[in-house]
C-alpha cells in the first residue's frame, strides 16, 4: 500500500463531497482506513480490483463490526458512520474507523510453475493493480459505478527470459472483466510462440501439494488461446468472452522465441478489457 | 503441519492450516487466540501498526460470529483462510517497507505458529 495512505479527512476539510482512494496495491494484505463516515461507497473508474470489502463499526454485530462488499455491479448507498470515539470489540482497542480491503486475491509472488515457469531462466512482469474506491459525503439516490475499459500497450516483452534462453511471461489484472481483445504481433525476424491463460488464484505456495485429507486452495490455470506460432510480422487476435471462457483473477501471457539468441524485445501486445459482456 | 518459517510461508499455508483447525472443530478458538496473542504487538496508537493491526478487526469478528461447535461452514473456512493470508502478507510487506520492526513481524509469526498451525 502507498503509505501514509491518502486521508479522507483532507477531502472533508477541503470541502470536497467525495473522497477517492486511488492507489496501486503493494501486497495482498493491503488494508486502508477512513475516519470519515459517508452516504455511499462505489468502485472508482480506474480500479483493477473489482470487489472490495468495507468493514465498519456496528455495535449490533459480532465484535461490533459489520461488512459489505461493493463491485462494479453493486455500489452501496446508505449512511455509514465512522465511529472513532468507539472501539471495535478486539482484545486491544481499535477505534471504529471504516476499513477497506480488496476482496479479490492479488499475489505478486505468483509464479506459473505448473506451466513450466523457470525461476532461473524465465522473466515475469505484473501490471500492478490499482484500487480505486469512492466515498461520497452527500446523499445520493443511486450510483452506477461503471469502470473504464482498460487499455494495456505492452511493448517490451522479453521472449527469451532473463538468461536469453528462457520464456517471457506477462500478468494482467482480470478481476470482474467480462470481455476483451488481445492483439499479438510478432516483430521479431523469427517465429514467436504465444499462449494466453486465465488464472484463478488459490491460497497455496505450490500447486503440486500431495493429496491430503485437508482442503487445499489451489491456483488454476486455464488455456484460453492455445499455443500459436506467429511467423515474423504476423498478428493474432483473441477475443475474450466471460460467458464462453469463464472469469479470472489474471490473464497470463507466455511468449517464447526459441530460435533467437540472447535477449531482445520483439513481441508487442495490445489489450482492451471491459466490464460489458459480449 | 510444521511451523511456518516466515510470514510469506505462513500466508501460503493459511488455507491448509485453517482447514486442519476446521476439521477438528477448533477454528473459532484458533482465530480468537491468534488475535489475543498477536494484537498486543500492534497498538493502534502507533499509526505504522495499522496496516497490520486493522486486520485483527475482521478476524475477531469472524471468530465471534462462529458457533463454538463443529458447525462451522465452508464459507467461514474460506473467510478465515483469506483473512489470515492477508494479515500475514501485510506483515511481510510492512516489514519490507520498514513500517513494522523485525520483532513485530516475528511476534506475528509466533502468534500464527502457536495458534493457526
Amino acid at each position: 500500500m502507498s503509505y501514509p495512505q491518502p486521508s479522507s479527512n483532507a477531502a472533508v476539510l477541503g470541502g470536497s463531497d467525495f473522497f477517492r482512494l486511488n492507489t496501486r496495491l503493494v501486497s495482498p494484505g493491503d488494508i486502508y482506513e477512513s475516519e470519515q463516515g459517508s452516504h455511499a461507497f462505489a468502485i472508482g473508474p480506474d480500479s483493477d480490483i473489482a470487489n472490495v470489502n468495507v468493514f465498519y463499526y456496528d455495535p449490533a454485530s459480532p465484535a461490533s463490526m459489520n461488512t459489505f462488499q461493493i463491485s462494479p455491479d453493486r455500489s452501496f448507498v446508505g449512511t455509514v458512520n465512522s465511529r472513532v470515539t468507539e472501539n471495535y470489540q478486539t482484545p486491544s482497542p481499535i477505534p471504529g474507523r471504516v476499513l477497506f480491503a480488496p476482496a479479490d486475491l492479488y499475489n505478486p509472488f505468483y509464479r506459473p510453475t505448473a506451466l513450466g515457469y523457470s525461476n532461473v531462466n524465465d522473466s515475469i512482469s505484473f501490471i500492478t493493480p490499482i484500487l480505486d474506491v469512492v466515498q461520497y459525503f452527500t446523499p445520493l439516490p443511486s450510483i452506477v459505478p461503471q469502470r473504464i475499459d482498460k487499455t494495456y500497450e505492452i511493448e517490451r516483452v522479453e521472449a527469451r527470459g532473463n538468461a536469453g534462453n528462457g520464456v517471457g511471461w506477462i500478468v494482467v489484472p482480470a478481476w470482474g472483466r467480462k470481455s476483451g481483445t488481445f492483439l499479438f504481433k510478432n516483430c521479431y525476424t523469427v517465429d514467436l510462440d504465444v499462449t494466453l491463460y486465465g488464472v484463478k488464484l488459490g491460497i497455496s505456495a505450490n500447486q503440486s501439494v500431495a493429496p491430503s485429507l485437508a482442503f487445499i486452495s489451489t491456483t488454476v490455470e486455464n488455456t484460453l488461446m492455445a499455443l500459436t506460432t506467429q511467423i515474423p510480422g504476423d498478428t493474432t487476435l483473441y477475443t475474450y468472452r466471460m460467458s464462453v471462457s469463464g472469469q479470472y483473477d489474471y490473464f497470463l501471457m507466455r511468449y517464447e522465441a526459441a530460435s533467437i539468441l540472447g535477449t531482445g524485445f520483439g513481441a508487442t501486445t495490445h489489450i482492451i478489457l471491459s466490464d460489458d459482456a459480449l | 503441519m510444521p511451523p511456518a518459517a516466515n510470514l510469506r510461508a505462513a500466508a501460503n499455508a493459511s488455507f491448509l492450516n485453517c482447514s486442519n483447525q476446521f476439521a477438528v472443530g477448533a477454528l473459532k478458538t484458533a482465530l480468537a487466540d491468534f488475535v489475543t496473542q498477536g494484537i498486543v504487538d500492534f497498538p493502534d496508537a502507533v499509526a505504522n501498526n495499522r496496516p497490520v493491526g486493522n486486520w485483527f478487526v475482521p478476524i475477531q469478528s469472524l471468530s465471534t460470529s462462529m458457533n463454538a461447535s463443529l458447525a462451522f461452514t465452508l464459507s467461514q473456512l474460506d473467510e478465515a483462510a483469506n483473512l489470515v493470508f492477508r494479515i500475514c502478507m501485510a506483515g511481510d510487506a510492512m516489514q519490507t517497507a520498514g513500517l513494522i520492526t523485525a520483532p513485530q513481524a516475528a511476534a506475528l509469526l509466533a502468534a500464527y505458529n502457536a495458534n493457526i498451525v
